[in-house]
């Protein structure tokens, strides 16, 4: 549940701002995964994509949406790694990622009160923790059906 | 009374970060990126430039080299606020001229203290 108080400060003022920022970088960094071809991948494209992470952990870290932020922060670390040239983008990556915008969508929507589910992440985090580390996928979970650009 | 550059992408930090400065009688004008602030700069002097890091087209630590060589923020404080904190970045931030570096997420009666004992 998020802190709605700051040292006198009313912060609930600025909740449906961050709910529609929020909402709009998923849109983009949904879009942007889903065009991304990993053999041609720039860096233009990666920061973009981080840029969208870091927006929305900046935001929930501040508001007190805690569950939103760790789910960015862990996504956030892998695509630093991506965009450092730490890493190679991978299908693996790509479909974690997909699957936290759509978990993040769902945090979201329950801090909003339009839902009352309670979106699973733990185990998103820990995968995007093992693809960070840089060692080999763990099993997915089924993902949704999405179609990717080649 | 003394005006502040607040710089940030994120409408609603920036919106909270103007909110908190202005309640604490700082005049505030808005930039949404490196570039828009940078236009503002040289439009009129500030008191004081608080920017964010990560930024589309112009990021915190580009301002701040940029605004370094303006004849009008030489001297001006310049504070970068942002949720990076590796020691690798403050020093970025330092050798581009920065004043000082505030993590997010930010206390506002923090931010407020530290701003008053910088401003000129």
């Amino acid at each position: 549940m998020a802190d709605a108080k700051n040292d006198g400060f009313d912060l609930t003022q600025f909740y449906q701002i961050f709910f529609e920022e929020a909402g709009e970088n998923l849109e983009q960094m949904e879009q942007q995964l889903l065009n991304l071809d990993l053999e041609t991948v720039d860096d233009e494209e990666l920061n973009a994509i981080f840029r969208c992470a870091h927006s929305i952990k900046g935001g929930a870290a501040t508001f007190g949406f805690e569950d939103v932020a760790e789910l960015t922060h862990q996504m956030e670390g892998l695509l630093d790694k991506l965009r450092r040239h730490e890493l190679k983008p991978t299908a693996p990556m790509v479909d974690v990622l997909l699957e936290s915008s759509d978990a993040l969508k769902g945090l979201l929507a329950r801090h909003q009160g339009s839902s009352a589910a309670v979106p699973e992440t733990a185990g998103l985090v820990q995968r995007i923790r093992v693809l960070a580390s840089g060692a080999a996928p763990v099993a997915a979970a089924p993902a949704p059906d999405r179609a990717r650009a080649p | 009374m003394h005006s502040i550059l607040a710089v940030d992408d994120s409408a609603s930090m920036r919106k909270m970060v103007s909110f908190t400065l202005a309640s604490a009688g700082f005049k505030v004008v808005e930039a949404v990126d490196g570039v828009d602030a940078f236009e503002k700069a040289e439009k009129q002097p500030f008191d004081l430039v608080l920017t964010d890091q990560n930024m589309p087209r112009l990021d915190g630590i580009g301002l701040t080299r940029k605004l370094r060589e303006h004849p009008h923020f030489k001297q001006t404080p310049i504070l970068i606020l942002t949720t990076e904190s590796s020691d690798q970045m403050k020093q970025a931030g330092r050798a581009a001229g920065a004043t000082g570096w505030l993590v997010k997420p930010f206390d506002p009666a923090r931010l407020i203290e530290v701003i008053r004992k910088v401003i000129v």
